[in-house]
């Protein structure tokens, strides 16, 4: 388990949550943290975005 | 070149005389009225220098445009080996988290928070979404736009990325991290905010 995540913390896991498996420590305090903060819930439905469209832009060709 | 020599010889009046004429060359061969004005003025000094030379057998025009084509030449093989050195540019990595102290302030809070982005999706139907992504894609430094594009648009696995960039694999999560970081700002700024919708 490890320590409460600030924002900056946040947004670290939440990037490299899409290119590694969190562990379990990380999973928790990412979880406690995007339940008190909307702000990093935006964050990650924002990188999800990025993640669509840039998907998109290589089907456009 | 002396000063008080463009004073006496005539045929610095002459060549000057031919400016405009050069400046619509070197643009049609450039596309790019700035770069045409830096080249004619490259030209033009070295034909000043180089005016004792100049026999008159053809037509100061002619020898004038001559000059200009060796620099246009010139200035396109650097300019291309720019853009090369720029695109195999080694996607580097700042020592240490100084970059993200410009987005979080010291209690780790987002100096700008993200915004919540309404129907994000439909910007897809959009050309001028397109435009505007390209170009924040544009602004990320040649390194680190390589790896986005490679992780997210080619949907490369991160340690392919890596043996292939010669990076850590953490070393690429910064590089991530970062540059996703930019580009929702950018994106924010200049498509999906307040102010740009405004």
């Amino acid at each position: 388990m490890i320590h409460d995540v600030n924002c900056r913390e946040a947004s670290r896991l939440l990037s490299q949550a899409r290119e590694r498996d969190l562990d379990a420590g990380e999973l928790a305090a990412l979880r406690r943290h995007l339940d008190e903060c909307s702000m990093c819930r935006d964050f990650d439905a924002q990188l999800e975005f990025l993640r669509r469209a840039s998907r998109r832009m290589a089907s456009r060709g | 070149m002396a000063p008080e020599a463009t004073q006496l010889d005539p045929r610095f009046a002459q060549i000057e005389s031919h400016r405009p004429y050069l400046v619509r060359y070197a643009t049609a061969q450039l596309r790019d009225a700035a770069l045409a004005e830096e080249v004619v003025q490259e030209a033009l000094l070295a034909a000043l220098e180089g005016v004792q030379g100049f026999a008159g057998r053809s037509s100061m025009r002619t020898w004038l445009t001559s000059i200009l084509r060796f620099k246009v030449v010139d200035l396109q093989r650097r300019t291309i080996t720019e853009r090369e050195r720029r695109a195999f540019e080694p996607a580097e990595v700042e020592e240490g988290d100084a970059w993200l102290d410009r987005l979080f302030d010291e209690t780790g809070h987002w100096r700008d928070p993200p915004q919540a982005w309404a129907d994000p999706e439909a910007a897809f139907e959009q050309r001028r979404f397109w435009e505007a992504f390209e170009a924040c894609l544009a602004r990320l430094q040649p390194g680190h736009q390589r790896v986005f594009f490679k992780r997210e648009v080619l949907g490369e696995d991160t340690d392919v990325i890596c043996k292939e960039e010669g990076i850590t694999p953490s070393n690429c999560w910064v590089i991530l991290h970062r540059a996703r970081l930019a580009l929702r700002a950018c994106l924010e700024q200049g498509w999906f905010g307040k102010e740009a919708r405004a």
